[in-house]
């Protein structure tokens, strides 16, 4: 008998103490990032997907591949430039019409296809400029109010009938920047800023959007769904970690059609 | 290892030196009958089987009426209940009376039928009883008090002296003495820790209102006090299977953080993952909270959490009792696939007033109980957190999710140079009322209400530079995050005992789940006045509502047939609405529909009362698939001898309101109900097959059980494999898989004397399979293969002392196999992990030992008072993995923990009238 209790025990142990797989495979999938934009010709970059600090690897090379996109029956051949870089200065981006990528990699036929969005219909803003009082460390006005009193936001309006989706991205066109809070340090990166992707047809910027004085361009883009859940795809936590969303197969990244449309603001110095 | 040593040689240290006291104690006892301890669980049995058991395995000599028992039925669970006290119950509801005389023997009578015949079991001793019982002269009506205090005494044993005549006094003091042969004759007076009275009667006593005083013997609280006043904390039930029951009242021996929990206590037996700091709902063999039915006092309660899920929503002071079965109920409950925990409410003293309250590092909890008249009274509780230390640590510990930015939250971030902070501003609350009132002895009437919930608040705000301070300016803006959710419940019932045969209970009930969530850029600086003002974030709002009406009959139709019959309507009404921003409306469902349906069950006893078979059958029609679901269910109980016993049990069930974590680790995931609809969420479904054995003496039970259950039709929602070259269509998002669990239990428990406690074991195994994720079977996320745990406690005196150990294997996780990185169309880059498996590695093991000790205070009449306790929480400072980030650094994945809380001590002081 007590064997027997001896022999379940033990079952129950190994059982139990069974190890599950110890480290995850490589994903050997290629990054592909590649904006098709009207009037501009095409420009795809390759790369492979960075490794886990566990996972030694060596992966195909992305310079040799023979990469086409397809428009209207018409089949181009990508250049490669070097770098996982391909281009093709024979093919100039139409809105509305479709491109096809396909390649092979790693013994998988890739492929993704986008349509090219319209250009923004009625793009308008409420004002051109703006003033804004600077910020100085002996300032003694409120902040974002010249001349004391409230100042409306920019607003940004553009037809949107079949609520596909945009993203507004303003950028100060400055070489010098002059910043509009006296006392903070220069950056060059916060000379951008933009909202989130929307289905709607308006978008308010508040003067304390503003980091710099001088002039903005306002570039409203006309995305696809693709590009609009990169935003909602950002997961870095072993909680609810899966490969994020894409239109391409057997590869990764963004292959998407982008049309644009773009209106300037100058902000003063009040 | 070394853990499970020290504690195994703590045991046995602990379990001799409890031995000996034992010995000792018994010597001291007062009554044989006060040390004989029943433990036995009776499901609707005629009192005459009661009565037999009680002899036969306790040996009890009890008279009674055969006949008039066996027409009376009684359902009570006694955990390590006195012999005078356990037979008092039965006497209860049922108009009988007892006495004991000076051999211990019991005689049963009706109050009212004076020629019943009586039958005696084979050691009693027929003449003596029958002089016993004919001996009617005057009834004597009296008051035990202090004498010192004048407070009245409960439990008093007032006999007549050389006769079998005897009483004992009720909660108020009162006591009455039937059939005092006259009134010369002299009483004995008895009760644990004063010393005894004989008291001599004289003709011109008051028969009305005739006062005994007892004088304190000298040192208080006698150790048999102990033993005969010992409630267990928690019980498995003997007869049926997976049940377990919960006394509050012993809720503070377990160490804790702040607040006493059912549900953390729950978490401590086998079949209940405790791996789960941040969930108080449970995880059932296998299964997830939202598949266990939580009912409170009848209505539903769709959410649990209180803190991010550290704390339970249930107030222990306002909770009489809690039963949770892990698997294979009955027909009587349904609507969930894993489990369920019924909750009842305190009823509340009809004779005293009582006020108590809490206060610790977190929160404070006020009760109190009033007795408005006779049969009318009220209890109520209230409780709130407040932000003490543990509090805010608590809240940064669990809230590291929302403090991270990203592409999402860009527009959110303060202008360069402002330094961003959260403050916890959050709170969480909860509020319990019951009126208990029994306007006939056949008819209680009770309306309960509950209310709870939390407003949590991880508000991004921007600080004042101290120069712009000076100047009297401030800034206001920054992201807002706040998160309103919680339940509000009310039911009102009406059980009535139509016979002896025949009750039925009765609610009418309303449950409202809601979930607010608005994290919004506050756009409003430098705009004062205007009304244009742009939100941009995340706006979540969901809302159920749950109207129900059901009514529950059991029918003893024969002393081996007991039938079982009810019926339910329940209306579901349940809305949520997921916007990224004011004009973006991404998932929009609000579905209502009407569940109604019947179930029957009859329970078989046969071979003298050792096998018992319950099968049963549950109806339900659900109006938004238009279908009928019949979930059959069948229950074994064989006794193989008097201590060993077999159990097995097979149900069907279904699940027609799920819940769906949205997952979103930049802003927090949320969770949500939706109602099936056949098509997108489809209903859900469970198998479940059972079987175990158990072996129970009075001090020791040891139990095994075996499960194995299917899950089919199970949902889960993510964002990431959507169709993205079209218009996203979340409500595309749904996926649904099946998926199994399988596992073993063990568990061995020491129920009495002054130490305490149980060691469990459980090995298991749960499986889902969702196509979208793998083509092959992976581990659930709540897959813990596993579970060891030991519960300690011991009590001396005034002391308590208490410890837990916690081991549990890892959970698994998902790792990326890759990462990249993708400029977008405003320069910025973000990183992007891939994976190629799911849930393939597992996170390191988890284990905790937590310490309490609790000094109590008694009042003049030895009654516990209250106590002030020292908890400390994750007492070696483990540093156990919640998750997992990843980031890309230099051209690798690299991955970083998240830990769950560290050591953290907690101070309560809880105090109470009586």
């Amino acid at each position: 008998m007590k064997k027997i209790i001896a022999f379940f025990i033990a079952t129950l142990w190994i059982y139990g103490c069974k190890k599950e797989a110890s480290l995850p495979e490589y994903n050997t999938d290629p990054v592909i990032t590649s904006y098709l934009i009207p009037g501009n010709t095409i420009s795809l970059q390759l790369s492979h997907q960075e490794s886990t600090t566990s996972t030694q690897y060596s992966a195909p090379s992305l310079d040799s591949l023979n990469i086409t996109i397809t428009s209207k029956d018409t089949i181009y051949h990508l250049v490669p430039k070097g770098n996982g870089l391909y281009t093709d200065t024979s093919l100039v981006i139409t809105a509305g019409n479709k491109y096809s990528l396909q390649f092979t990699y790693n013994g998988k036929v890739v492929t993704a296809s986008t349509v090219i969005p319209a250009k923004p219909v009625n793009y308008a803003q409420s004002a051109t400029s703006i003033a804004i009082t600077q910020i100085t460390s002996s300032s003694s006005s409120s902040i974002g109010m010249p001349g004391g009193g409230p100042v409306d936001p920019i607003k940004l309006t553009w037809s949107n009938s079949d609520e596909s989706y945009y993203v507004v991205v303003v950028q100060n066109m400055e070489t010098n920047l002059v910043p509009i809070n006296d006392t903070i340090t220069v950056v060059d990166s916060s000379r951008i800023f933009r909202n989130s992707p929307t289905t709607g047809t308006s978008y308010n910027i508040n003067t304390r959007d503003f980091t710099y004085y001088g002039y903005h361009r306002l570039i409203l883009f006309h995305i696809n769904a693709d590009y609009a859940s990169l935003y909602n795809n950002n997961s870095s936590s072993s909680q609810n970690l899966s490969t994020p969303s894409t239109g391409i197969t057997n590869g990764v990244g963004i292959f998407t059609g982008i049309n644009s449309d773009t209106l300037f603001l100058h902000v003063d110095k009040q | 290892m070394k853990y499970i040593f020290l504690l195994a040689v703590v045991t046995i240290l602990f379990n001799h030196a409890d031995a000996q006291i034992f010995k000792k104690q018994i010597k001291r006892a007062h009554s044989q009958l006060d040390n004989i301890k029943i433990d036995e669980h009776f499901s609707i049995e005629n009192l005459d089987t009661v009565y037999n058991i009680l002899h036969d395995h306790y040996g009890l000599n009890i008279v009674y009426d055969t006949a008039y028992c066996n027409s009376l039925f009684f359902s009570y669970w006694y955990m390590a209940t006195a012999a005078p006290l356990a037979i008092e119950i039965t006497t209860r509801n049922n108009d009988l009376s007892y006495t004991i005389d000076s051999t211990n023997t019991i005689y049963v009578k009706a109050r009212h039928v004076h020629n019943i015949k009586k039958k005696p079991l084979p050691n009693t001793r027929e003449e003596k009883n029958n002089s016993a019982l004919s001996s009617l002269n005057f009834t004597l009506y009296g008051h035990v008090v202090d004498d010192s205090t004048n407070e009245s005494l409960a439990g008093v044993y007032v006999t007549v002296k050389g006769t079998s005549i005897s009483a004992i006094s009720g909660t108020d003091g009162s006591f009455t003495l039937n059939n005092v042969p006259n009134d010369t004759a002299s009483l004995s007076v008895s009760y644990m820790g004063y010393m005894p009275a004989d008291i001599y009667l004289t003709p011109n006593i008051s028969k009305t209102n005739f006062m005994i005083g007892l004088h304190q013997a000298e040192h208080i609280l006698d150790e048999a006090t102990v033993l005969a006043n010992r409630v267990d904390l928690m019980r498995l039930s003997g007869k049926t299977i997976s049940t377990i029951k919960l006394s509050p009242e012993k809720l503070e021996q377990i160490p804790n953080v702040g607040e006493k929990d059912i549900m953390r206590t729950f978490q401590l037996m086998p079949g209940i993952s405790a791996a789960n700091e941040s969930s108080s709902g449970l995880y059932v063999r296998g299964g997830t909270p939202d598949q266990n039915l939580v009912m409170y006092d009848g209505f539903t309660v769709y959410q649990v959490d209180h803190l991010y899920g550290f704390f339970s929503a249930f107030n222990a002071n306002a909770v009489k009792e809690v039963e949770l079965y892990k698997g294979g109920f009955d027909a009587k409950y349904g609507g969930r696939l894993s489990s369920v925990t019924d909750i009842t409410g305190k009823e509340g003293s009809t004779k005293q007033f009582n006020l108590g309250g809490d206060v610790s590092l977190l929160s404070a909890n006020i009760f109190t109980e009033i007795p408005i008249t006779e049969n009318l009274s009220l209890v109520a509780a209230a409780r709130r957190s407040w932000n003490g230390p543990i509090y805010n640590w608590i809240f940064n510990s669990f809230n590291k999710s929302s403090g991270s930015s990203n592409a999402t939250g860009a527009s959110g971030q303060g202008p360069g140079g402002a330094d961003n902070t959260t403050k916890a501003k959050s709170y969480f609350y909860d509020l319990n009322t019951r009126l208990t009132f029994k306007p006939t002895k056949k008819d209680v009437l009770t309306y309960s209400m509950f209310s709870g919930g939390d407003d949590l608040n991880n508000s991004f705000t921007v600080n004042t530079p101290s120069f712009l301070a000076s100047m009297g300016i401030s800034l206001n803006f920054g992201t807002t995050d706040v998160t309103n959710y919680g339940n509000v419940g009310m039911s009102m019932g009406w059980r009535r005992t139509w016979n002896k045969k025949m009750t039925s209970n009765t609610v009418l009930s309303y449950s409202n789940f809601y979930s607010d969530r608005n994290r919004v850029t506050n756009g409003s600086f430098g705009e004062l006045g205007s009304t244009t003002t742009t939100k941009t974030g995340i706006f979540e709002h969901n809302n159920l509502k749950d109207i129900s009406l059901r009514t529950d009959h059991e029918w003893l139709l024969t002393k081996w047939n007991h039938i079982g019959f009810g019926a339910f309507c329940t209306h579901y009404d349940i809305k949520y609405t997921y916007s990224q921003n004011d004009s973006s409306l991404l998932l929009n469902s609000h579905n209502t529909s009407d569940l109604v349906g019947g179930y029957l069950q009859d329970k078989f006893i046969f071979f003298n009362d050792k096998v018992s078979i319950t099968a049963g059958m549950r109806f339900s029609y659900f109006g938004l698939t238009a279908k009928t679901y019949t979930e059959p269910r069948v229950a074994l109980d064989y006794d193989i001898t008097r201590k060993l016993s077999f159990k097995a049990a097979y149900g069907e069930y279904y699940q027609f309101a799920n819940r769906i974590t949205r997952e979103d680790i930049s802003a927090g995931s949320s969770e949500f109900w939706v109602l099936s609809d056949g098509k997108t969420v489809p209903v859900s479904s469970a198998t479940h097959y059972i079987a175990g054995l158990s072996y129970e003496t009075n001090s020791y039970l040891f139990g095994v059980e075996g499960y194995y259950k299917t899950l089919n039709n199970i949902v889960q929602y993510t964002e990431r494999y959507s169709a993205t070259t079209s218009t996203i269509n979340y409500t595309q998002n749904f996926y649904t898989g099946s998926g199994y669990s399988q596992g073993v239990e063990f568990m061995a428990q020491k129920k009495i004397r002054k130490f305490t406690g149980w060691v469990s074991y459980t090995l298991s195994k749960t499986m889902n399979h969702f196509p979208v994720y793998s083509a092959q079977d992976f581990p659930a996320d709540n897959d813990v293969r596993n579970e060891f745990k030991i519960v300690s406690m011991y009590k001396m005196n005034h002391w308590d002392f208490a410890a837990t150990w916690i081991y549990a294997s890892g959970k698994p996780y998902t790792a990326p196999g890759g990462g990249y990185t993708i400029t977008l169309l405003d320069g910025t880059k973000e990183n992007y992990v891939t994976i190629t498996s799911k849930n393939t590695l597992r996170l390191p093991d988890y284990h905790r030992m937590d310490v309490s000790v609790n000094y109590h205070f008694y009042n003049e009449a030895k009654k516990d008072v209250g106590y002030v306790g020292l908890s400390l929480f994750n007492v070696y400072a483990r540093q156990n993995v919640w998750y997992k980030e990843f980031t890309i650094v230099s051209g690798h994945v690299v991955e970083t923990n998240v830990d769950y809380l560290s050591f953290t001590p907690n101070l309560t002081l809880s105090l109470k009238l009586r």
